[in-house]
C-alpha cells in the first residue's frame, strides 16, 4: 500500500500523458443536417464516412476550423481521431486528387447560417444549441 | 548535388507563395514541401542516396498543385514537383481532367500517379504519412509509379461498411533507379485496381497492378548483349535484354483510433522477366499519440528472389571467350537482390495544422553478398550490409 502510495502521483501523471482526449470526452455534440426528410438519423459510422472522406449519400459536410474546441470534441466523440491524423488523412486525399476537405466555418453563428442556406449539408452543433426551423438533429454523440 | 542554400530558397519561395496564393471559386491553389536531412553511419555504401555525411538533398522536395473547376462535372489538376534528388526528374508530376457526374462516381484522365500501396501516389507528400522514409522494402522507387491512361473510383456503402473500388488502364514510361543502376522501362498496357473497404477504425485494402509487356532498356549492356549474339550465344543474350512481365498483389490491414494506430502492408510481385523471380515484403508498424507528438515503430522486410542466369559460355578455350564469360557473371552481381530487414523508430510533432517536424532512425540489416537496397562502391567489397539511418524533417502543406 506504502508503494502504491508513493508511486500514486506518478501514476496519475502517466495516465494523462496516455489518455490526453478522454480530457474532451464529457461533451457532447449533436450532427445536424438540412434534409428534405426530417425523421432521417444517421449512425456514427455514415457520418464518419461523410466528413472523412467516404461515402456522402449526397450530402456535403461542414467542420468547424481546426482549433476549435467544438471540433475537437466532434473529433473525439463520432470521428475517433486526432487532429493531426485527420490533417495527414487530408493531405492524402488532396494530393490523391480523390477529394478535398469539408468547408470550415469560425463559429456557431456561421455554422447555423451555412447550414440553413445550403440545402443537404450537415454540420454539428454544441448539444443544448438551439436548432432552427428546417435543420435537423441526425445524430446525438454518447 | 543541389547546394543546402539553393535548396532552402526554393523551399521559402514556396512558402512566400503560399503565403500569398490567391484562390477564386474556380482556381485553387495548394502544395507541400519537405526539407528533410539525412546520415548514413556507413562510408561502405549509401543508401537512398544517403552516405556518412550529412545531406539534405535526397528527400528534399516542393511541390504546387493547381485545381481549375471547369463546371460542376468537370475539372483540371496539374502538380508540379521539384525534387533535390538527382536522380528523380522534377517537373509535372500529375496533369488530368476529372469528371465527377455524381459523388459516387469518379473519372481520371492524363498523367496520374499510380495508387497500389497505401501511400504509394502521395508518397512526395510527407506530410500525409509518419515516416520520413516508407519503408523502402515496398516503397522502394522501381515499381511503377505513374502512368498516363485513365482510372474510375466508385464510392459506397453498406450499413457500416464503406468501400471503394478502382481500376486503372495506362502506359508506363520512365528511368528507374534501383541501387546504383538506371534502367528505361516502358509498359504497354498496365492495368490494376484497388478495393478499400473500411468498418469503423479498420480499414482493408487489396490492389494488384498487371503490366505484361515490359521493355526494359539498359544501354550499358548493348555492347555486351551484341557481343553475346556474335559469338553465338544468343539465349544469353535474350536473357539480358530484359523484356517480359510483371504482376505485383497487395494486401493491407490498418486500424486507426484517437491514441493509436497499427497498420500492415504486404506485397508480392511475380514476374516472368529472366532477372527477376519475385519479391516478397512487408511491414507491421504502431504508432501512440501523445497530444501533437506521435511516436512509431517499424518492422520492415523483403526478400528477392533471381531466377538463375546460366552462364555458358566456356572459360580458358579463347581470351575473347573469357571476357564474355566474366563480363555476364560481373553483370549478373549488379541485378538487385534487395533482402533487407529493418527496425525504425520514429516521432512526429504536429506543431501546427499544416506543418510537422519529424525525427527517425532506421537500422538496417541486408545479407551479404546482396545488394540489399544498398548501393556499394566496389561490387564484392566485404560491406556487412548494416547500417544506421538517421534523420530528421520538416513536412509542410499549404
Amino acid at each position: 500500500m506504502g508503494i502504491l502510495m508513493r508511486y500514486l502521483p506518478l501514476f496519475m501523471c502517466l495516465s494523462c500523458l496516455a489518455f490526453p482526449q478522454l480530457v474532451h470526452a464529457r461533451e457532447r455534440v449533436w450532427v445536424v443536417a438540412n434534409l428534405g426528410e426530417p425523421s432521417l438519423q444517421l449512425s456514427k459510422s455514415e457520418i464518419r464516412n461523410v466528413f472523412m472522406g467516404g461515402a456522402t449519400n449526397g450530402l456535403s459536410p461542414v467542420e468547424f476550423e481546426p482549433g476549435s474546441y467544438i471540433r475537437k470534441v466532434f473529433n473525439t466523440r463520432v470521428i475517433g481521431l486526432p487532429e493531426a491524423r485527420i490533417q495527414s488523412f487530408w493531405a492524402q486525399m488532396r494530393f490523391s486528387g480523390r477529394s478535398i476537405p469539408p468547408s470550415n466555418v469560425s463559429n456557431i453563428e456561421e455554422m447555423v447560417t451555412f447550414l440553413i442556406e445550403h440545402k443537404l449539408s450537415v454540420g454539428y452543433l454544441p448539444e443544448g444549441t438551439v436548432i432552427p426551423k428546417g435543420l435537423t438533429v441526425v445524430y446525438v454523440s454518447i | 548535388m543541389v547546394s543546402r542554400f539553393t535548396l532552402l530558397f526554393i523551399i521559402e519561395s514556396f512558402i512566400s507563395f503560399g503565403a500569398t496564393a490567391k484562390t477564386s471559386n474556380d482556381l485553387q491553389f495548394s502544395g507541400f514541401a519537405r526539407l528533410v536531412g539525412g546520415y548514413l553511419s556507413t562510408d561502405e555504401a549509401k543508401y537512398e542516396g544517403y552516405n556518412n555525411s550529412v545531406s539534405f538533398s535526397e528527400k528534399s522536395l516542393a511541390a504546387l498543385q493547381a485545381d481549375y473547376i471547369i463546371n460542376d462535372y468537370f475539372s483540371l489538376s496539374g502538380q508540379l514537383l521539384w525534387h533535390s534528388d538527382e536522380t528523380r526528374k522534377s517537373g509535372v508530376e500529375w496533369l488530368y481532367l476529372t469528371y465527377q457526374p455524381n459523388a459516387s462516381w469518379q473519372f481520371n484522365l492524363g498523367q496520374i500517379r499510380t495508387p497500389f500501396l497505401k501511400y504509394s501516389d502521395v508518397i512526395d507528400v510527407g506530410f500525409a504519412y509518419p515516416w520520413l522514409n516508407a519503408p523502402q522494402q515496398l516503397y522502394s522507387s522501381y515499381l511503377f509509379s505513374q502512368y498516363k491512361g485513365v482510372n474510375a473510383r466508385y464510392l459506397g456503402s453498406f450499413n457500416e461498411v464503406a468501400f471503394s473500388l478502382e481500376a486503372y488502364w495506362g502506359n508506363y514510361s520512365d528511368e528507374i533507379h534501383s541501387s546504383g543502376t538506371a534502367f528505361d522501362v516502358t509498359v504497354d498496357g498496365m492495368y490494376g485496381g484497388v478495393v478499400e473497404i473500411s468498418y469503423r477504425g479498420f480499414q482493408f485494402r487489396t490492389a494488384t497492378i498487371h503490366a505484361n509487356d515490359t521493355d526494359t532498356d539498359l544501354t550499358e549492356l548493348d555492347p555486351l548483349i551484341q557481343g553475346l549474339r556474335a559469338a553465338g550465344f544468343p539465349d544469353t543474350a535474350d536473357i539480358l535484354d530484359i523484356d517480359g512481365g510483371a504482376t505485383s498483389y497487395l494486401f493491407g490491414i490498418s486500424y486507426d483510433s484517437l491514441n493509436w494506430f497499427a497498420s500492415a502492408e504486404w506485397m508480392s510481385v511475380k514476374s516472368d522477366l529472366d532477372i527477376l523471380g519475385g519479391i516478397d515484403s512487408f511491414y507491421v508498424t504502431f504508432g501512440y499519440y501523445f497530444d501533437e507528438v506521435l511516436v512509431h515503430a517499424t518492422v520492415g522486410s523483403s526478400r528477392q528472389s533471381l531466377n538463375d542466369i546460366e552462364n555458358p559460355i566456356p572459360v580458358g578455350i579463347a581470351p575473347q571467350l573469357d571476357a564474355l564469360h566474366f563480363a555476364v557473371e560481373e553483370v549478373k552481381t549488379y541485378f538487385p537482390t534487395d533482402d533487407l530487414d529493418s527496425l525504425t523508430l520514429g516521432a512526429r510533432w504536429d506543431f501546427r495544422n499544416d506543418l510537422a517536424l519529424k525525427a527517425e532512425v532506421s537500422f538496417l540489416k541486408g545479407k551479404e553478398g546482396k545488394t540489399s537496397f544498398f548501393e556499394l562502391d566496389v561490387i564484392g567489397s566485404d560491406f556487412d550490409r548494416r547500417a544506421t539511418l538517421y534523420q530528421l524533417g520538416l513536412e509542410w502543406v499549404f
